[in-house]
């Protein structure tokens, strides 16, 4: 039975450019919930595109030589779902830029900057995964819920990143947190306004649409020697942690419950993009049994 | 859109390699890698009404082909005159995409079953090419008195086959080679088989009796 190798240069991009594109599409989300927020969003921008830069990072890594980095630019018109996502991506560093540019410049609200911030995030993310399914000769990859899984573990991440910013730089916490504040009388409590509230509500029905995505995204794909690895780190750490976290950070503003829920998306997010390639050993002769077809 | 294939009958596959043969010395195919294997589709039945016959196996030519929707610099592509799929190894990275893309290959192209292989000393995937640099305006009916006329020409692994099994053209030009053989097939009551993976619709094309073997494709 045939198996691929793992590619961490990929895994690495993928991750690293969700992180970035999860983060910024809660930067654009932030343009609709009200509050003051041009502080955190210029930090959570920067991060942003520290996260992007070592995507690109790692996709020079896996393409080798600065000719075959020509050759992807000119493919990027091509429609295949690859160049989708790198063109998604592509669009996601635009938009990062002239986001952070803008907001280092002007407090008022920039709602279409954060509905393109929130395309550019759900596109890089979806793109992701969709890039996997297209590849129909691996049985794990090609479902719909490798796309959806990809999209919504990405967009998860980037919520309690930008949840924690708040906590520690947003407009009711000016100096950052102390020492040993994560307390629920402490200073991050005071964050929790009614604006980061509207988004801990997005959290919890984005952690729940995941952990529903990843757990169908185990059920239907053959996970073969990723079966373990799969609903410890990516179903449980990567989709019920987060959930519960996200639920007990609308009923007791902890800082706590962030650095849990973050950390737990962020093992599941890396997870999901690493286990999908031990999970190849099912393919080749699978596929080709059960296609003998008589057309005449 | 043309439709470049090859036709294979079964009925007269003696699964004696030739055509592996012939193609790795026509297009230098690297050791160990092989654009077109033969698979035997084990026995079933008892002596002496065995059901065996060998499947010749090299890129399908699929209609959807993945390969190329899957490959970030497109070295991947169609041939924009004559639509075959093939692969430009210059602008090729070697990053494997397309080896998980095509539903008939080995992951790591490195291993049979497979159509596309790694090519691990010049660090690209290689797979067969229907011999384009023969045949691309070739209607697959070979000249005999000169094999080698554009107009006419087939790949080596056709010219070589010991029991003329293979066949060469544009499915979708009646006059083809390959067109001829799919419609006597048809005429004589013979079956005509693809073997189908996840929608990529091949284009090869495979004819075998139903008294020499029931298809199953590539068996278990
Ligand atoms: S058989 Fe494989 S290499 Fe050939 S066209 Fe189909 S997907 Fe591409
Ligand atoms: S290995 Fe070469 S042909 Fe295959 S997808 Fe990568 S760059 Fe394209
Ligand atoms: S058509 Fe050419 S490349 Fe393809 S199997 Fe035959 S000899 Fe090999």
């Amino acid at each position: 039975m045939s198996k691929a190798v793992i590619q961490w240069s990929v895994v690495l991009l993928k991750f690293c450019a969700v992180g970035g594109a999860g983060i910024l599409g809660f930067v654009g989300l932030s343009e609709f919930v009200g509050g003051e927020k041009k502080r955190v969003n210029t930090i959570a921008i920067v991060i942003a595109l520290v996260l992007l830069a070592a995507a690109a990072c790692a996709a020079f890594v896996r393409l080798g030589k600065p000719a075959s980095i020509m050759s992807v630019a000119r493919n990027i018109s091509s429609g295949t779902p690859v160049s989708l996502e790198f063109l998604a991506f592509v669009a996601c560093v635009i938009v990062a830029v002239v986001y952070l540019f803008v907001t280092m410049r002007e407090s008022s609200t920039k709602k279409a900057l954060g509905i393109a911030a929130m395309i550019v995030a759900v596109a890089v993310g979806f793109t992701g995964g969709y890039s996997h399914q297209a590849m129909v000769g691996m049985t794990a990859w090609h479902s719909p819920a490798v796309s959806v899984s990809f999209l919504l573990s990405a967009l998860v991440p980037g919520g309690f990143i930008y949840l924690a910013l708040v906590a520690l730089f947003g407009a009711n916490n000016e100096g950052g947190s102390e020492e040993g504040d994560d307390s629920v009388d402490s200073s991050v409590a005071q964050t929790v306004d009614d604006s980061t509230r509207k988004m801990t509500l997005v959290l919890v029905g984005l952690s729940l649409l995941s952990t529903v995505a990843l757990i169908a995204n185990g059920l239907m794909v053959p996970l073969g020697s990723a079966t373990v690895l799969y609903w410890i780190l990516v179903s449980l750490v990567g989709g019920a942690v987060p959930l519960a976290s996200a639920a007990l950070l609308l009923a007791r503003p902890l800082l706590a419950w962030i650095y849990l829920g973050a950390g737990g998306a962020l093992v599941g997010a890396f997870a999901l993009r690493a286990t999908i390639w031990l999970a190849l050993n099912a393919g080749l002769s699978k596929t080709l049994e059960s296609a003998a077809i008589i057309i005449t | 859109m043309p439709k470049r294939s090859l036709v294979i009958d079964l009925d007269r596959c003696s699964g004696c390699d030739s055509c592996v043969v012939a193609c790795k010395f026509e297009n230098s195919v690297a050791l160990g890698n092989y654009w077109t294997t033969v698979v035997p589709v084990k026995p079933t039945g008892t002596h002496p009404d065995i059901d065996m016959y060998w499947v010749p196996m090299q890129c399908q030519q699929c209609e959807n082909s993945p390969c190329v929707g899957a490959c970030p610099t497109g070295a991947s592509y169609r041939d924009s005159e004559n639509n075959v799929v093939l692969i430009n190894k210059e602008e090729c990275t070697g990053c494997k995409s397309c080896l998980a893309a095509c539903p008939y290959s080995d992951p790591e192209g490195n291993q049979k079953p497979s159509v596309r292989w790694f090519n691990e000393e010049e660090g690209v995937t290689e797979k067969c090419t229907l011999c384009n640099h023969l045949t691309a305006a070739s209607d697959g009916v070979e000249n005999t008195n000169d094999t080698s006329d554009p107009a006419h020409a087939v790949p080596p692994c056709v010219h070589n086959c010991s029991c003329g099994a293979r066949s060469f053209g544009d499915l979708d030009d009646p006059n083809s080679a390959a067109s001829k053989v799919l419609a006597q097939a048809e005429t004589d009551g013979r079956k005509v088989c693809i073997i189908e993976a996840e929608g990529v619709m091949p284009a090869t094309r495979y004819i075998l009796s139903e008294e020499i073997a029931t298809w199953r494709g590539l068996g278990e």
